[in-house]
């Protein structure tokens, strides 16, 4: 895009629809603000502002080379990244926390879920010395002790978590740089402690305790999300629904569940599955009832589980800019909203123009004025029955309801399991794929949407776009998903947009050219996919024609992630390019050195074609160095 | 040489000190028809109300003729040009001769042919003795009628509001503002002035001016009377063209003159509100009553009358920036699109709550604008609209909050149009370049981007 | 006469300029009290976005200026000495009737007051650079820690 003739706007036109007529309705978005915000300060831009203490906040200019305590660029651009690599990390093993917390209360009987995934239950408990013969409950209880114990131990203590599960050829990498981490809420607060005034100013060990938190964030955070989730609430399985803004009924009572955590909703969409409050809605005057939706990340899961839920569960709405826009609609009647990713102004601006009661349920997520039903797991129904009552409550409300008519569909439910189970058992007819060129290789796309460099989803949706033309299979997660969703990359006859290699393919298996495994917590699943390739080939994950990608990558989750991707070896491709370009020597570290570290890299190109160049060249030389045919 | 110069407002003025500057020898005389030095009449409303004293309205210093070495002739009112002769004569029986002459001789308050404008109390606000009269007469009176909702209608109204007058004005379109507004942008101004206390009677006519010796009341079309001891009549303004006709100059409305601003005849140039020439904004001629474009005519005028041969282009009738109550006003070009103007234009529009932009664009051009309340950057887009400026790219983004002139970086008038200077000479060329977001660290902390 | 200069690839759009120019017009001469000045003192030099791209946009006190010739009240001049164009300092005293704002090409003449607050007795005015006549080197030059804006004896008529 050319930098004077773009503008701060959406990208599909359901989007720009609601953004119109919000803009209308004399509702200031996320759009307006970010141009209202231009020009921004390249000194934050680049990472070179330092506001830790009372000496500051001091910039690196022409002038002045070292911050009032004597930091150099260098310091302040890894102190600054080791502080948000710190906050996505502690914010994963939060949620983390939630589910295993939730697993034992389950396993105490003292909360009412079902375990729908006993088999992974098993196995998981017997890698950790949980006898396979034990009743369910019991491994339910004890899995989910010993992972809160996990997260609660010491640093200086090697987690049993990461010796137990990470593959064999990684973790001896890890060994050797000294970067096998401990606990997690530990590691956390000693990675804060380094990055205060005055204390660490060795950058290359702030940096290998940046990759120290990306391993924790996988064990810790991710993976056990991922599993007790799947746990509670069942494995992703294919399935097709309604996608974007226009999945909402104007004649039932409408609750969207926005956010990360999928338990509650669970309970949610079991209680909406009741007759008694279906009737309820109707006897408010709804005539369709009453209908579940999904947003963000909660949506996107919910999405990968719907074939359970097809009677309630009405379309994932959208990412997290759309989130302003959904209000504006007028025909959400609760939004009800958990950790992370819920913009202030959605309770100090939209919800009280809009009649939108929003609800928040983790004691993480509080916003003034808004009612809280904390989750708790002995009280999940409960809660969930109260938000029920509360949308149709608000139903009654309601303004002028602005709805866009387009309606589409797109197909989820991807992960480890249910690819495999599509390719009939094995990752090997991917294998097989790879190897005789029709699949070339397998960009995952993954993270946040983001209004800066005007992207807004053009990025993301651009780039799977020409990934999928080149044969490259794309996997995506978390709001990039949301994007692909959104612009037809997903849907059930998607398939032709691709090359001729993939498009045969993933004819033959009925599947979309782009997989979507969920939310960006699922790139704990993609990381198990690549290990499990890797391991079907005999190699370790930096020699797979795999690249990973976060075109529009917004919040700290994000950079932990991304450390994540490089611990395992993956290299990372970037957009925008995060706050260390004010220091030409991290640049270096992390685009350069660190590949003859852990593999893998970072790399930074917000053009869409050079993007795809890069990852299509760095796709072919793994296929040559693994001597696969070009 | 001697130059002679008809009118000693904006455009006589302007010319008079344009000349001196260029030709420190030359002999020029200034004639002027009212007995005062040079003043605003833009500024006479600020004066009725009070803001600005008399002497505020000089807006050069007193010795002006003096340190210009100009002969300033004021009160005497020429009468007759005799182009062959290249003479003129004046109503003391002067005869001057000239080499080079200007008409520069503004334009007259319309007034309407109703019974009663003859009577005490009845003003037009054109000049500087409108204003003394009417300062008196708001003295002793309570309640005002002003005749048309134009831009010296709506200054009238609103001094004579902030003296305490009760002001009522009667419009005969159904909109204040007409020719420059458009509905919106009037209704927003027109309850700006409202909370301020002015009254409003659109789509009506005033039919006559009712009183004995002095007005005590007007009638409206529909027959209803408002009772007033003061009545401005400010329903337009015709360009002096008298000279012009008695000189055997080509004129229409206004006198024609070329894009050099010669007349049909040699050696006499027009400039200021008597003339009509091509508008951009609409492609047509029209008269061009403001004051800036009355300064730069004058400007222009003086260069071509003293031999550099200088095109002046760029001449927009309808242009105003106005702030009555609260709200500032910017209006410039064609500013309304109507049916019979055809398919070519597109209106752009952006409001919220009271602050209102428009945009007429034609093709890829802009040719009007209107800004109410927010009125920053209006002089960027008006350069847009002088300059026929192709904007083709930035269609979208015109209205954007962070649209500006930094789009245009490089400077997009010539340097010899007023000599402005390009302070980016000094920028390196990886501002512009594509893969910036990755040099930036390089030139900005140190030498060397390539 | 003197001139302000740009090195566009330098700036890192902190808006120091803005606030040292603010400062530099005020009473308090502190941006902190500056703000609560009536009317609060306005920026004269304008960081602006193109995309993202921040570029300053300085006043040229231009040889034939236009907002000279549009000022109808006689205060917008031009000094034939030093060349700086400014409304202020003059016999002539602005009236804030927004010629200028409607005649400046590149936009950046701003207004005292915002207009919420022009309906008080104190009338709005129109604010330009005046290249800080009341300090050796303008305000938004010295702020600046990039070394992006300058100031030097340019001559007019012959320009790059």
């Amino acid at each position: 895009m050319d930098f004077r003739t773009c503008r701060s706007a959406p990208f599909d036109e359901l989007s720009e629809a609601m953004h119109m007529a919000a803009v209308g309705d004399g509702m200031e978005t996320i759009y307006e603000r970010f141009s209202k915000q231009q020009p921004q300060c390249a000194f934050g831009s680049m990472g070179i502002c330092c506001t830790l203490c009372t000496d500051g906040p001091c910039q690196i200019t022409r002038k002045a080379q070292r911050g009032v305590c004597g930091a150099s660029a260098d310091l302040i651009v890894t102190r600054n990244l080791l502080f948000k690599c710190a906050q996505g990390t502690a914010a994963n093993v939060y949620h983390a926390r939630n589910v295993a917390r939730t697993l034992k209360a389950v396993g105490e009987g003292k909360a009412d879920y079902e375990i729908k995934d006993e088999a992974k239950l098993r196995a998981v408990a017997q890698s950790f010395g949980i006898n396979a013969n034990a009743p369910l409950k019991t491994a339910a209880k004890e899995f989910g002790a010993f992972f809160i114990d996990q997260i609660n131990s010491n640093d200086y203590d090697p987690m049993e978590l990461v010796r137990a599960l990470a593959p064999k050829k990684r973790l001896a990498v890890w060994e050797k740089l000294g970067i096998v981490p401990g606990g997690p809420n530990s590691e956390v607060a000693t990675a804060l402690s380094k990055s205060m005034t005055n204390v660490n100013n060795d950058v290359t060990d702030l940096l290998l305790h940046c990759l120290r938190l990306g391993i924790a964030n996988e064990y810790a955070g991710l993976f056990g999300i991922t599993t007790m989730q799947e746990i509670l609430t069942g494995t992703a399985s294919p399935n097709e629904g309604p996608v974007n803004l226009g999945v909402l009924d104007p004649d039932s009572v409408n609750i969207i569940m926005h956010g990360h955590q999928p338990l509650l909703a669970i309970k949610v969409l079991e209680a909406a599955g009741e007759k008694k409050w279906q009737d309820a809605a109707k006897k408010a005057g709804a005539l369709s009832g009453l209908k579940i939706y999904g947003s963000l990340c909660e949506g996107q899961q919910i999405f990968n589980i719907a074939s359970q839920y097809k009677d309630v569960f009405f379309g994932q709405i959208g990412n997290w800019i759309q989130q302003e826009l959904v209000i504006a609609t007028g025909a959400v009647d609760v939004l009800a909203f958990d950790y992370n990713c819920v913009m202030p102004t959605l309770s100090e601006e939209f919800a009280p123009k809009y009649h939108t009661k929003l609800i928040s349920t983790d004691k993480v997520i509080r916003h003034s004025g808004v009612e809280r039903l904390e989750f708790e797991p002995e009280k999940a129904k409960e809660i969930a029955e109260r938000i029920i009552e509360e949308a149709i409550k608000a139903f009654g409300k309601r303004g002028a309801v602005n709805i866009p008519k387009i309606k589409h569909n797109a197909v989820a439910g991807f992960t480890t399991e249910s690819v495999v189970s599509a390719l009939g058992g094995s990752v090997q007819p991917l294998i097989d794929a790879i190897k005789n060129g029709s699949v070339k290789g397998i960009a995952a796309i993954v993270g946040c949407t983001t209004v800066r460099e005007f992207q807004s989803g053009r990025h993301i949706a651009g780039l799977a776009e020409e990934l999928i033309k080149r044969d490259i299979l794309v996997i995506g997660a978390g709001c990039c998903s949301s994007a692909m969703q959104n612009n037809g990359l997903m849907s059930a006859d998607s398939a032709k947009k691709a090359g001729k290699g993939l498009s045969s393919v993933c004819g033959a298996l009925g599947v979309p050219p782009c997989l979507s495994y969920g939310s960006c917590t699922d790139i704990g699943k993609i990381i198990a996919t690549a290990v499990a390739i890797a391991e079907a080939l005999g190699v370790d994950v930096p020699d797979l024609p795999v690249v990973a990608s976060a075109p529009e990558y917004m919040e700290q989750k994000a950079v932990a992630d991304a450390f994540t991707a490089v611990a395992f070896g993956l290299t990372v491709h970037l957009t925008p390019a995060p706050p260390i370009l004010g220091s030409p020597n991290v640049v270096k570290i992390l685009t350069e050195d660190v590949e003859g570290l852990t593999g893998g890299r970072l790399f930074v190109e917000p053009d869409t074609g050079k993007a795809a160049d890069a990852i299509e060249a760095h796709i072919m030389k793994k296929r040559k160095a693994l001597g696969i045919k070009g | 040489m001697k130059y002679v110069i008809i009118g000693a407002s904006a455009a006589g003025i302007q010319a008079a000190q344009d000349l001196r500057n260029i030709d420190g020898k030359a002999e020029i005389t200034v004639i002027s028809k009212e007995p005062y030095a040079p003043y605003s009449r833009c500024l006479l409303s600020r004066f009725i109300d009070g803001r600005l004293p008399e002497s505020a309205l000089y807006y050069k210093t007193g010795d002006f003729f003096k340190t210009g070495g100009i002969e300033g002739l004021t009160g005497e009112k020429v009468v007759g040009v005799d182009r062959f002769a290249k003479k003129i004569r004046t109503d003391k029986d002067r005869s001057l001769a000239y080499d080079r002459l200007l008409i520069a001789a503004g334009a007259r308050p319309r007034v309407p042919s109703m019974p009663g404008t003859g009577l005490e109390g009845v003003f037009s606000l054109h000049g500087l003795d409108d204003a003394l009269g009417i300062i008196k007469r708001a003295k002793e009176v309570k309640e005002a009628v002003v005749a048309g909702a134009g831009f010296v209608g709506l200054e009238a109204a609103w001094a004579l509001a902030k003296r305490g007058l009760r002001v009522t004005v009667v419009e005969k379109c159904q909109q204040i503002l007409p020719n420059q507004l458009d509905r919106t942008a009037g209704s927003i101004i027109q309850k700006d002035l409202e909370e301020a206390g002015v009254n409003f009677v659109l789509d009506e006519s005033l039919t006559e001016a009712g009183g004995c010796d002095a007005i005590e009341s007007v009638t409206l079309a529909d027959n209803s009377d408002l009772r007033c001891g003061l009545l401005i009549l400010a329903t337009g303004i015709r360009p002096e063209t008298d000279l012009a006709l008695g000189a055997g100059l080509k004129t229409d409305r206004g006198i024609i003159v070329d894009d050099h601003l010669r007349t049909s005849f040699t050696d006499i140039w027009a400039a200021g509100d008597c003339i009509e020439i091509e508008d951009v904004s609409t492609g047509r001629r029209s008269t061009s009553a403001t004051w800036f474009n009355a300064v730069l005519q004058g400007k222009y005028a003086a260069y071509n009358m003293a031999g550099l041969n200088k095109r002046y282009t760029g001449s927009v009738g309808i242009q105003n920036a106005v702030q009555f109550h609260s709200l500032p006003a910017i209006s410039f070009g064609k500013t309304q699109v109507s049916p019979e103007d055809g398919q070519d234009y597109k209106v752009l529009s952006v409001k919220r709550d009271r602050a209102y932009k428009k945009l007429v664009l034609k093709g890829d051009r802009i040719v009007g604008m209107i800004f109410v309340g927010d009125i920053s950057r209006s002089g960027f887009y008006a350069a847009l609209i002088r300059n026929g400026i192709d904007i083709k790219v930035y269609k979208d983004k015109l209205l954007d909050p962070d649209f500006s002139y930094a789009h245009f970086k490089y400077a997009y008038f010539k340097q010899e149009d007023f000599g402005q200077y390009d302070p980016y000479f000094k920028t390196a060329e990886c501002w512009d370049h594509p893969e910036w977001w990755e040099l930036r660290g390089r030139c900005m902390l140190a030498e060397g981007c390539k | 006469m003197k001139k302000l200069t740009v090195r566009a690839e330098r700036c890192t759009g902190c808006k120091r300029c803005e606030i040292a120019c603010i400062e530099e017009h005020s009473g308090a001469k502190s941006y902190g009290t500056s703000v609560k000045e009536t009317p609060a003192p306005k920026t004269r030099i304008f960081v602006e976005p193109v995309g993202n791209r921040p570029l300053p946009l300085v006043c040229r006190h231009c040889q034939d200026a236009l907002c000279v010739s549009a000022c109808m009240a006689g205060c917008m001049q031009k000094d034939p000495v030093t060349g700086v164009v400014t409304n202020t300092g003059h016999e002539q005293k602005c009236v804030g009737c927004w010629m200028c704002v409607m005649a400046c090409p590149y936009g950046v003449i701003n207004m005292s007051l915002d207009s919420a607050g022009t309906a008080q007795a104190v009338f709005a005015q129109a604010v330009k650079c005046d290249l800080c006549p009341k300090r050796g080197t303008p305000a938004c030059v010295e702020a600046c820690p990039n070394e992006v804006l300058g100031v030097e004896e340019i001559e007019e008529g012959v320009y790059q």
